[in-house]
């Protein structure tokens, strides 16, 4: 996905051929390496291969999901030796990018809840037979994956997140000049 | 010393009780056999938690009007913020519970040996203030999130992070790196009160400097460590393969006392000073009300500070903006500086400065409602002002009731008419004029006003008022004492002082006084202020004084003055002051987002809606793969502004060396205050520069102070400082010896003022010649003369 606001263009993708490695990097030390509390709650790290990151978690209830949950982690990466500039970059934008960031998280999470609430509606409507059974001990056979869009039935969600994003960055970019 | 500092410790956890069951600092340990692990609790290093806190600065709020407020931080109710809650015992938020000076400062280890759950250890715990908040956390939930899960990263990188932890209000700020490629990881963390974390950001020049500077010197211990085998190191080879042994903090007493020393004092300051000390709001220069208000306070000034020859302010406003105003955008090292005793003055002055600094305001502003109230008030007084013109009547004044008064309250722009005891002179010969003296009833003093002597006197006024110290000087726009209540609060210590003063305010009346001008312009005076008012009486909403010399004619000085001199007449004796009710979103640092981001959320992101927006497939080809093109609308990404203030502040009790402008009171040692704080600078930059304003003496002084290499290598051991100091403006005249173009922004700025001076006379007068102009022309050329002013520097090059 591509856009252009002014001369700048901005991509999402993927599949990120020319960042891959710094891609997995990121992935894997915000996944595995970190002790990642996916509350909304800021983390911020900085190291010479991966530069400055800020990333915030959450997770949506999911029963299909591995331990009942999915988490999720948007990521701001500024890819720079310069720690001191990447920095206050990050200083001067604080707030344009947690609030940016809890935004976007916020409507996946309402219209998450908003569907939940029809869903579960629908399945009351559907399904009155079985009550408690649910997913006892089932549990663990009907684990499913399901992905974002499917589980907030948005098939616009990526759209939406590549047009805020490329909107984030671009105010960062303007008001770094 | 060890025994002083450690004396605690030597009880092994039994002392720290205050949190020993749920911080789990020693009971984890003390169950080992092995003794040498003994408590990591809190080093004694120095507990100065005895004496109250207060805010590092004083509220400086408190003693401000809501007018000052909004024209410095454009909002007249700035939020306290989140750190200052703390100090006010009304605060109900139970998030800051942590006092802003605590901190807890942790030096860990983590071992290689990956199946031990115990595989790190705690060099060092320390707690400040005792038994904060912040020591409930256990070390080992710490080290969760210090050194991460057991996945270990391939990679043996230094990490710097910053993070809050869950459901504690604690920030904690890590940095994991390794020694001498051993596969232990040591970990320096320091943890804050999570309020702190946007001013971590922003500090972290000054925060990672420290990280650096402790990191070397736990690199030392570990060399020096090394070096001899000695017992100890054998020992801990043994144990863990530790690099650092347990009792580190015992052997190494100094090394570690700097360390948290220098936590003490410069990184906790630094990071209270940021978040507690608000910031100016730079007006954008595209508000008319602001141009307008900005030349009037600035005439404002020329009348009652400087007086007719002298051009101090021009001169201060030229050398901002050729020599400062851009290296204070960019560079950290550079100050602006204001000594005085007087805050209101000092305020004043910061206002007017504020004014042509970078980087301005650049989003939209949003007025309040009041806005339309007051303008409806203004077309009020306007009729009022015009029936009192066609008056051609000579009133005398009289004064029936010493307590009886006209209030033209700058807070609702009320102004009551002339059947209260007074009636409005309407003369406007400026060679006779009336004036009442403060102490008297029924006075009726007419002087001819001399113009010479007024500038004078008005300079000696200001010399005698503007060295007061004290606490007193609260909002005077609320408060007029007349005199009797004046000698009522006036205390006995500085009783002394205040007969000084009265003694100055009739001296000054015998020449000419600031009433007397604001007599000989025709307009009423309101009840004569108290004594100590008179230092600031007539900054609210009252007339502009006529006798200001033609500034340009003041630079070639042999010019007589002339007493017919073009009277300044604003018409800000109906207007208000008052500042544009507008109302900025905003903490003490940061301009708020949210409303942006909503907004654009809105129109970027449609939520709840079916995203309409031009798409455009691009099929993919052997080059590159498929790309889906997305319309985003530029006038969707509305022109963001910098959230972040720059560091910019109003009257401060203290010198703080990390605002770049700022006014503090003037005593022996606040010139070497700022310099001490260039030189720290000149440790991070090559280069310093301060402008140091005495408004006392007025003098202005620009020092510099730079760092020479010897033998031109940039060897950081080898070099001297350079100071230089250029007195720019002395006893109250400009310097000879001023650069060619600080002359020339000095004469565009007089001309300019000149013009605008012209421009800002009441339309009723102007409306007597045939060139008057429409209210749009004026206010363009208005700006116009601004602009050529904040811009003198791009238009040159």
């Amino acid at each position: 996905m591509r856009s252009n606001i002014g001369e700048t263009s901005y991509v999402s993708t993927q599949y990120s051929s020319i960042r891959y490695q710094l891609l997995t990097l990121i992935i894997r030390k915000v996944f595995s390496e970190e002790t990642m509390v996916y509350d909304g709650s800021p983390l911020v790290f900085y190291d010479d291969i991966r530069g400055l990151n800020l990333v915030m978690g959450f997770k949506l209830y999911d029963e299909h999901a591995r331990g009942n949950e999915r988490r999720y982690c948007l990521t701001f990466t500024i890819d720079s030796d310069d720690h001191q500039s990447s920095m206050k970059l990050l200083a001067n934008n604080w707030n344009f990018i947690k609030c940016g960031f809890e935004k976007f998280i916020a409507y996946i999470r309402q219209t998450y809840e908003s569907e939940n609430e029809k869903r579960e509606i629908s399945n009351r409507d559907n399904d009155n037979l079985t009550p408690l059974v649910g997913t006892y001990l089932r549990a663990n056979k009907v684990k499913i994956s399901r992905n974002l869009v499917e589980l907030i039935k948005d098939d616009m969600l990526f759209l939406r997140l590549h047009r805020w994003n490329a909107y984030l960055l671009n105010g960062i970019l303007n008001n770094n000049d | 010393m060890l025994a002083n500092l450690f004396g605690k410790n030597g009880l092994n956890g039994s002392t720290a009780s205050l949190s020993d069951s749920d911080s789990g600092s020693s009971s984890q340990y003390n169950s080992k056999p092995s003794s040498q692990y003994g408590s990591p609790t809190s080093i004694n290093f120095k507990d100065d938690t005895s004496s109250i806190l207060r805010p590092i600065s004083g509220n400086i709020l408190d003693h401000m009007s809501d007018d000052l407020k909004s024209k410095l931080f454009a909002t007249k109710d700035l939020i306290s913020d989140i750190s200052l809650a703390y100090y006010d015992p009304k605060s109900t938020n139970s998030n800051i519970n942590i006092s802003p000076d605590s901190f807890r400062l942790l030096l860990t280890e983590e071992t290689g040996q990956m199946v031990c759950r115990n595989n790190y250890r705690v060099v060092l715990d320390y707690v400040t203030p005792k038994g904060s908040y912040i020591e409930q956390i256990r070390p080992s939930e710490l080290k969760e999130y210090i050194f991460g899960s057991p996945v270990r990263s391939s990679d043996s990188l230094e990490v710097d992070k910053i993070r809050v932890i869950p459901n504690s209000n604690i920030l904690i700020i890590s940095r994991t790196f390794h020694v001498s490629s051993k596969i232990n990881r040591l970990a320096i963390c320091l943890c804050l009160p999570s309020y702190y974390l946007p001013v971590v950001m922003e500090a972290w020049r000054q925060v990672s400097t420290w990280l650096d500077n402790t990191q070397a010197s736990i690199i030392s211990i570990i060399s020096r460590l090394k070096k001899p085998p000695s017992t100890l190191h054998l020992q801990c080879d043994k144990e863990l393969s530790c690099l650092l042994p347990a009792d580190a903090r015992f052997q190494f007493v100094s090394e570690f006392e700097s360390i948290i020393l220098a936590l003490q004092r410069k990184i906790v300051p630094c990071l209270r000073s940021i978040s507690e000390i608000p910031r100016l709001f730079l007006y954008p220069t595209t508000l008319m009300k602001f141009v307008e208000l900005w030349f009037k306070d600035v005439f404002n000034w020329m009348e009652l500070k400087d007086g007719p020859r002298m051009n101090f302010l021009s001169t201060l406003l030229a050398i901002i903006i050729v020599n400062f105003k851009e290296e204070l955008k960019s560079s950290e090292s550079t100050r602006i500086a204001i000594m005085s005793g007087n805050m209101v003055v000092s305020n004043k002055l910061i206002n007017i400065i504020s004014g042509i600094l970078e980087p301005k305001y650049k989003g939209p502003l949003l007025h309040t409602d009041e806005d339309n109230e007051l303008s409806t008030k203004l077309e009020q007084l306007d009729s009022i002002d015009t029936v009192n013109t066609s008056s051609t009547e000579i009133h005398m004044i009289k004064k029936t009731n010493s307590n009886s008064s006209i209030s033209v309250s700058p807070a609702s722009t009320k102004y009551q008419n002339s059947n209260k005891g007074w009636e409005i002179p309407r003369r406007r010969s400026a060679h006779s004029v009336a004036s009442i003296s403060s102490g008297e009833s029924l006075a009726e003093v007419i002087q001819p006003s001399s113009l010479k002597s007024g500038s004078n006197s008005l300079h000696q006024l200001y010399a005698s008022l503007s060295n007061n110290y004290g606490t007193s000087y609260g909002s005077w726009f609320n408060k007029r004492p007349n005199i009797s209540q004046f000698m009522q609060y006036s205390s006995p210590s500085n009783s002394n002082e205040s007969w000084d003063r009265a003694a100055s305010i009739h001296r000054t009346n015998s020449g000419n006084s600031i009433q007397q001008l604001r007599a000989g312009f025709g307009i009423t005076p309101q009840q004569s202020p108290s004594i100590s008012e008179y230092d600031e009486y007539p900054w609210f909403g009252t007339p502009n004084s006529p006798h200001v010399e033609n500034s340009a004619t003041a630079t070639t000085s042999n010019t007589t003055v002339s007493s017919a001199s073009v009277p300044w007449t604003t018409k800000s004796i109906t207007e208000p002051n008052r500042m544009y009710n507008v109302h900025i979103e905003r903490d003490f640092q940061r301009i708020s987002q949210t409303e942006l981001l909503d907004d654009a959320f809105d129109k970027i992101c449609k939520p709840g809606r079916k995203l309409e927006c031009g798409l455009t497939v691009t099929p993919g080809n052997m080059i590159h793969a498929g790309v889906l093109e997305i319309e985003i609308l530029n006038q969707d990404c509305v022109e963001k502004s910098s959230e972040l203030l720059p560091r910019y502040t109003s009257y401060l009790r203290n010198y703080n060396s990390w605002f770049k402008l700022q006014a503090f009171p003037a005593n022996n040692e606040s010139e070497s205050k700022v310099i001490t704080s260039m030189k720290k600078d000149l440790s991070v930059y090559s280069y310093s520069k301060a402008l140091l304003i005495s408004l006392s003496t007025r003098d202005i002084k620009e020092v510099t102070i730079k760092k020479e290499y010897k033998n031109n290598t940039q060897d950081t051991n080898s070099f001297k400082l350079i100071q230089k100091t250029a007195r720019m403006f002395h006893n109250g005249k400009p310097q000879a010896n001023l650069s060619l173009e600080l002359n020339n922004c000095i004469l565009l700025i007089e001309s300019t003022l000149k013009r605008a001076s012209e421009l800002l006379k009441p339309i009723q007068s102007s409306a007597d010649t045939s060139t008057a102009m429409t209210q749009e022309a004026r206010q363009e050329e208005l700006l116009k003369l601004f602009k050529s002013i904040i811009y003198f520097k791009d238009t040159k090059t």
